[in-house]
């Protein structure tokens, strides 16, 4: 589904993506993980394709298509989603005008009808009950004043409404408590399907408690300097990341 | 001596050659001939008047407008004009006549009462004459000279009026002049919504000259809408002069979003304790439209709060000005005083000029302001279109919300809504009108 082949990326002519390969198939979780300044987070807006990162070389292919050519918009609209680390306040966006008109243009995209208010509400009431968002959150606007967690949780909701084929979730467990981190973590699982494919981005183990990765990768200095199934999260987790830092410069 | 490169002697000869007809009485001739002859005396603003400096009426001055006397009101497109809007007590002019066909004179609820064809020598505004700063005080006498009548609104003592009272002035003639001028008394304890409105049928250039006077007494509230959008090759000058009393609570918001050359001057004055007074404007503009907006909140007595907030969105060659001057009165102590302006360049030919002043001789106040400017936020624009919003319909989205903050303040529900989807409609033509978003 998604083939990062030696991915080199910069932002002010700072290189912080070194050369990036990645496979991820129909149904997997893989989760990249490593130390702060890594590039975990580029390669997840890289992938989502922000401005100000330069993509100098190599290639990204999703089902089968260039997604480097593509704006934003368009990867949204073929189903690439990322949770952001840290959401945007937008003052004056209604919440729920916000998220229908990107759902309403994802469907123009996928040939569906568009849903007025009305439907739209339905289903976004149905949605709302995976991540216990109360409804009066959605009358604010865009995470304008909403909590750490209801940010989050509002991310994962924009997920469940978009039902995106690759789900990227970028540090989308930093700043939760424990309760905010299971609503979130059962939210992403209940959207997993043998069709998905979930990347998760974490510097820390505790997330993968809940979510079980069938891939850990460890991005180090912009290059994936190791894989492995889950047990290596568990094995960051004891040794720390210096375990990983010592043993590049090594070899 | 100041060089005269303007053309107060065309007013002054056109002045002499209605005067009997504008005139209602010996007393109101007199004053209009008073006011000609201080305007030839003191001329229009030009470059070397500080308060003029950024706006220049060059144009203005080549321009040969003249008031039109013809009998309009069955234009058929006036009628069809009128049949969209809100509810309202409705008095409508047509190039600065009065058209009491189109207004509502038999329904006004009780507790409010408008008089119209008050001779412009008696009304609110002829008596605060020596209050009128000097950089206003041209447009003031010639709005004075050649006003064909006031208009006087009177809200009686704790009156609520419910629906606006809506003043529209169309402008029809190509190369008219019009001098709009109202005055509003709201009494003691009374709540109102004041809207005016400016709008032209007219192709081709023309000039408005609106001069308003409003007293705001003891514990009343009242909110003052103006809208303008007249079409862009219009010259519109305005003054707003407000009186407040104790305990009183005046809002007006300012929206410009047409004309080619604008000057808005709004002036309050708080003149006891307790005082709320909100001035909040709007500028929209394109092309090579310019607006202006002059404003000065005095500070006289103790204990009142002012807040501020103009924004400016400006596509093309378009330029603005804003001058907002808070001046706190020695006497004034425990004011509350905030002031900002905020502006969005959507292109690189834009041009804003801005200066947010304060001046304060009262040593126990709290005070800030500031202005900003700058683009749209490229976070909040990629997490739209991470969504699947489209760049365009994100500018559009982010744009609205800028402006909405202005709208939203506005008291009565209707109006508000209403002129949501007005400043709305006008944004989504002109995002649409261009291609360099999408």
């Amino acid at each position: 589904m998604l083939s990062v082949e030696n991915l080199n990326a910069s932002i002010e002519g700072k290189n912080i993506l070194k050369g990036v390969n990645l496979e991820v198939q129909q149904g997997e979780i893989h989760a990249i993980m490593g130390p702060n300044g890594s590039g975990k987070s580029t390669l997840a807006q890289v992938l989502a394709g922000r401005d100000g990162y330069e993509v100098t070389s190599g290639t990204v292919s999703f089902m089968g298509e260039n997604l480097l050519d593509k704006a934003p918009e368009e990867r949204a609209w073929q189903g690439v989603f990322l949770a952001f680390q840290y959401p945007v306040e937008i003052p004056g966006v209604n919440s729920t005008y916000f998220l229908r008109s990107g759902y309403n243009e994802v469907c123009k995209f996928r040939g569906e009808d568009p849903l007025d208010a009305a439907d739209f509400l339905a289903l976004i009431r149905e949605k709302m009950k995976l991540v216990e968002i109360d409804e009066d959150l959605l009358k604010r606007p865009v995470n304008s004043g909403f909590s750490g967690g209801e940010k989050k949780r509002h991310e994962i909701l924009q997920m469940a409404v978009l039902q995106p084929m690759l789900s990227i979730l970028d540090e989308t467990d930093s700043g939760l408590d424990i309760d905010a981190l299971r609503i979130v973590a059962e939210g992403v699982k209940a959207l997993h399907s043998p069709k998905k494919a979930t990347l998760l981005v974490t510097h820390y183990q505790r997330l993968l408690d809940y979510i079980q990765p069938d891939y850990v990768h460890v991005l180090y200095d912009g290059k994936i300097v190791r894989s492995g199934d889950k047990s290596l999260a568990r094995e960051l987790e004891e040794k720390g990341y210096d375990w990983v830092k010592s043993e590049v410069v090594g070899s | 001596m100041r060089q005269r490169l303007d053309n107060t002697q065309w007013y002054s000869e056109l002045f002499h050659k209605f005067e009997n007809r504008l005139a209602t009485s010996a007393d109101d001739l007199a004053y209009r001939r008073d006011a000609i002859k201080d305007l030839t005396a003191i001329g229009f603003p030009g470059s070397r008047d500080e308060e003029w400096r950024d706006t220049s009426l060059s144009s203005f001055f080549s321009e040969k407008f003249v008031p039109s006397f013809d009998d309009l009101s069955s234009f058929r497109e006036i009628k069809s004009l009128l049949e969209v809007g809100i509810e309202s007590h409705r008095i409508v002019f047509v190039d600065g006549h009065l058209q009491e066909s189109l207004s509502d004179f038999d329904s006004l609820q009780s507790g409010l009462k408008v008089s119209s064809n008050v001779p412009v020598s008696s009304d609110m505004s002829a008596k605060v004459r020596d209050t009128v700063s000097d950089n206003d005080k041209s447009f003031f006498l010639l709005n004075s000279a050649m006003s064909f009548n006031s208009t006087n609104v009177l809200i009686s003592e704790k009156s609520r009026i419910e629906k606006p009272i809506e003043f529209v002035f169309i402008a029809l003639g190509d190369q008219v002049c019009s001098h709009p001028r109202i005055s509003v008394l709201a009494g003691k304890h009374s709540s109102a919504t004041i809207v005016e409105r400016y709008i032209s049928l007219a192709q081709g250039s023309h000039f408005t000259n609106a001069q308003v006077s409003i007293h705001v007494e003891e514990t009343s509230q009242l909110d003052h809408v103006r809208i303008q959008d007249e079409n862009h090759s219009a010259y519109h000058i305005s003054s707003l002069r407000v009186q407040q009393d104790n305990s009183s609570v005046f809002r007006s918001t300012c929206i410009s979003l047409g004309g080619f050359l604008t000057r808005n001057h709004i002036c309050t004055s708080l003149n006891g304790e307790g005082i709320e007074s909100t001035l909040n404007g709007l500028y929209l503009i394109d092309g090579n439209q310019h607006v202006d907006n002059h404003t000065l909140v005095e500070h006289k007595r103790a204990n009142s709060k002012s807040f501020e907030l103009y924004k400016g969105i400006l596509f093309d060659k378009s330029t603005g000005v804003f001058r907002g001057q808070v001046l706190v009165r020695q006497e004034a102590q425990k004011t509350d005083a905030y002031q900002q302006n905020k502006n969005l360049l959507l292109s690189e030919d834009a041009e804003i000029r801005t200066k947010p002043q304060l001046e304060i001789y009262a040593d126990d106040v709290k005070c800030s302001h500031g202005a900003t400017i700058g683009q749209l936020d490229t976070d909040a624009i990629f997490y739209l279109r991470s969504r699947g919003i489209n760049y365009k319909s994100a500018c559009q989205i982010l744009t609205l919300a800028f402006a909405r903050q202005i709208t939203d303040q506005i008291s009565n529900k209707e109006l508000r809504e209403s002129l949501y989807d007005y400043v709305s409609e006008s944004l989504i033509s002109k995002f649409s009108e261009r291609d360099s978003w999408s």
